[in-house]
């Protein structure tokens, strides 16, 4: 009757497990299962570059699993959980960590070819000195200014090599008072992804050695400055914020209802289409004292391959043809980001869509001042990015003072960092 | 039940052997045995399915997520044994234990009552002879076949969001509402509004009590000066104890144990700033979040069956106090 979540049923979970089949078969041919989250589109290409895989390497079949977002993770760590996890499968940097330490994730290290990437975007595959995952393409954090709103309010984009925050928030301030009931200048974002940027420009690190870098004063400065927006009316009420949530097809800027908008450039195709309208890539504002730009650009996903695979090679083959193969990069396109092997990206520069191609000249423009890319977070870190999202909306509900946010969330993450 | 029907048997097997049997010494004790141990089997057959379901995958299971709550299993790791650390933890260490616990329990306590409430007027009001009831039956039946799916929970989201039918309405009055599924003071109150429109299930379960009341109660009361009210407090109540109490434990434990609603209203997190984390969410977010504590989840997961346990077993103890069965 009700659809509840028994609380032994979580517990079942973990030990009974999805069988698989042993992936060898009679004529010497091997199967191996491919994991991967995503929507429609995503699993229509990568299933024809399956297909295109298969095609090239006759002894190989692949079997694709499949799901949306939501569920992944709990497939798949269940499958992990029983040893059945897909011989190839897609995650996200704030799961390396925690893979890596329990030597789920091969080292992929020369058996994957890496000659044409970023070295600096593929050591943040690189865990314990070993590449246990190969980025799938690069994005780089970055706000989006909408300017069909900026039109409406007869206001003009800022320069954003000079920028401040105090800027930010009088733009923001202003097209919020220009425009009518319902459009707002900006929009809070506690993306850690914003937090790191702004720690940088402070001369901090997200992650030290010893944990989290980020100091009480800079995240008291970074809480209230969304607070501020807040206040002023550049940003909506608290309640709006948090209905619109960490959602990209909520996002303002995809609904012409905001002019700023804080968002990965990979969804700058999403919310191209939401608004219909121009959507121009900015650099973060700086502080006038500001010590680096803070930018950086991040793997959106990695390929990584099961240690307990009984068929690695052909698994690292399957990952090498993925990154690697022009074929397969015309396929991918930048789904997955743009690919990070540069021959691959030069090899269909010419077929990107609109949105990547102005991706790809943001990168460009701002390749020279962009911040080393991130390494995987330390053990205990994958809660830290929920936990800035709860404190911040304590913040901005007027529940506890920026002050009492920074020191609890410091306690919490602490903790949980070990 | 149980115990009546393992009397039966031998009483049977008695009365075939004495048919069958000679009348001196002891009747044929190969045969009878042979056939009672026929049954038996049969018996056994018949509960099998259920045996090894229960077995391999509720026992199993609930056996180890016990041994695994005195672990730090991260479910794709080795589990250590850690004592009794993961209990400490909960009661003296996690604040967010605290106000999931807390959630839960405002849900449990408010919607519950209300809920009843809902389902016994509506079922006394449709007892009184509506004409055309199997249709309203079904109507107010409908809520309970879905209140628990995605599809309502994300219209739930619609009804109370910014842009929800509800500020459409107050904004007629030119009152402006809040985003109401995104305000920390009220989020709880929609998932509570939601579970009590739910109130079908019981309701059913009330109408079929009411019509097991013989009219003839009503009749002699009627006769004897008794008015509405004094009939129902001396009649439908007293007689409708038993289902009351059976649709306050399955409620209660029902509600315990509510995920699905705000899990999706509230995307998946339990926000806005934890308002409707619930405890079962909790527990998932725990087991199955980027820091995979499964064994601190199967701790918190055999504290939420204790819990449960206790006020079973207190809805139990109360029970002879104040439900009555008539045929006792």
């Amino acid at each position: 009757m009700y659809a509840a979540f028994s609380a032994v049923g979580v517990l079942l979970a973990s030990v009974t497990a999805c069988g698989g089949d042993d992936g060898g078969s009679d004529d010497g041919s091997v199967t191996l299962r491919m994991a991967w989250w995503g929507n429609d589109s995503r699993h229509q290409l990568t299933e024809e570059a399956i297909a295109l895989f298969e095609e090239k390497n006759p002894g190989i079949q692949v079997e694709p699993e499949y799901t949306d977002f939501t569920p992944y993770y709990d497939r798949l760590t269940t499958q992990v959980a029983s040893r059945e996890a897909p011989d190839v499968f897609a995650i996200e940097i704030r799961r390396l960590g925690e893979f890596a330490n329990n030597e789920i994730l091969a080292d992929l290290t020369d058996r994957v070819d890496t000659a044409d990437m970023d070295p600096n975007v593929l050591a943040s595959g690189v865990v314990n000195d070993q590449q246990v995952g190969i980025p799938t393409g690069a994005n780089t954090f970055s706000l989006m200014a909408n300017t069909a709103v900026f039109e409406e309010a007869g206001i003009e984009l800022p320069d954003d090599t000079t920028w401040t925050w105090d800027d930010y928030l009088e733009i923001s301030q202003q097209i919020s008072e220009a425009t009518g009931d319902g459009t707002y200048g900006s929009q809070p974002s506690f993306n850690d992804a914003f937090l790191r940027i702004f720690a940088e420009q402070q001369g901090e690190q997200m992650y030290t050695e010893d944990g989290l870098g980020v100091s009480e004063e800079t995240l008291v400065e970074w809480f209230e400055l969304q607070l501020e927006h807040q206040d002023a009316g550049a940003a909506p009420d608290a309640a709006l914020s948090a209905e619109l949530g960490s959602s990209v097809e909520n996002a303002l800027v995809a609904t012409n209802d905001g002019a700023f908008g804080m968002w990965w450039s990979n969804q700058l195709s999403t919310i191209s289409i939401g608004s219909g309208e121009d959507i121009e890539l900015l650099r973060f504002p700086t502080s006038p004292d500001a010590e680096a730009s803070g930018m950086f650009l991040q793997p959106g996903m990695f390929w990584s391959s099961f240690s307990g695979s009984e068929h690695p090679e052909e698994a690292a083959t399957l990952i090498d043809f993925l990154l690697n193969d022009p074929e397969a990069g015309a396929i991918l396109g930048s789904d997955r980001g743009l690919p990070v092997n540069s021959t691959v990206r030069e090899s269909i520069q010419a077929d990107l869509p609109e949105a990547d191609v102005a991706s790809l000249e943001f990168f460009n423009e701002i390749a020279s001042e962009l911040s080393a890319a991130p390494t995987a977070p330390p053990l205990g870190a994958g809660d830290i990015p929920d936990m800035l999202e709860r404190y911040g909306q304590e913040v901005l509900f007027g529940n506890q003072s920026p002050q009492e946010a920074a020191s609890a969330f410091l306690a919490e993450a602490d903790s949980a960092l070990g | 039940m149980t115990r009546t029907e393992i009397r039966a048997e031998p009483t049977r097997a008695r009365s075939l052997s004495l048919r069958k049997g000679p009348r001196k010494g002891p009747p044929e004790p190969k045969a009878a045995k042979s056939r009672r141990r026929r049954e038996a089997l049969t018996g056994y057959l018949f509960l099998a399915p259920w045996f090894i379901g229960l077995a391999a995958i509720t026992a199993g299971p609930l056996v180890a997520s016990l041994y695994l709550s005195f672990t730090d299993y991260n479910l794709i790791g080795d589990a250590n044994w850690v004592g009794l650390d993961n209990y400490e933890r909960m009661f003296t260490d996690d604040p967010r234990y605290m106000k999931a616990l807390r959630n839960t329990a405002v849900y449990v306590f408010v919607s519950v009552p209300l809920q009843l409430g809902f389902a016994l007027g509506l079922a006394l009001l449709l007892d009184r002879g509506v004409s055309g009831l199997p249709i309203y039956r079904s109507i107010y039946y409908l809520p309970s076949l879905l209140g628990g799916s995605v599809a309502i929970a994300i219209l739930w989201r619609q009804i109370f969001g910014d842009d929800g039918i509800v500020n459409g309405f107050l904004g007629i009055f030119g009152v402006e509402g809040t985003s109401w599924i995104a305000d920390p003071d009220t989020a709880l109150g929609t998932l509570i509004i939601l579970n009590v429109w739910t109130f079908g299930a019981p309701m059913v379960i009330f109408l079929a009590g009411l019509r097991q009341i013989p009219h003839s109660l009503y009749e002699a009361a009627g006769i004897d000066g008794a008015n509405k009210l004094r009939q129902f407090r001396s009649i439908t109540l007293p007689l409708l104890t038993p289902i009351i109490f059976f649709n306050l434990v399955l409620q209660l434990i029902n509600a315990f144990q509510s995920f699905t609603q705000a899990f999706v209203v509230s995307g998946g997190k339990g926000g806005p700033a934890d308002s409707t984390l619930f405890y079962t969410m909790y527990i998932y977010l725990k087991g199955f979040g980027p820091s995979l504590e499964m064994g601190y989840a199967s701790a918190m997961a055999w504290v939420l069956v204790l819990i449960i346990a206790t006020f079973t077993a207190i809805n139990f103890g109360m029970s002879k106090y104040w439900v009555f069965y008539s045929d006792k």
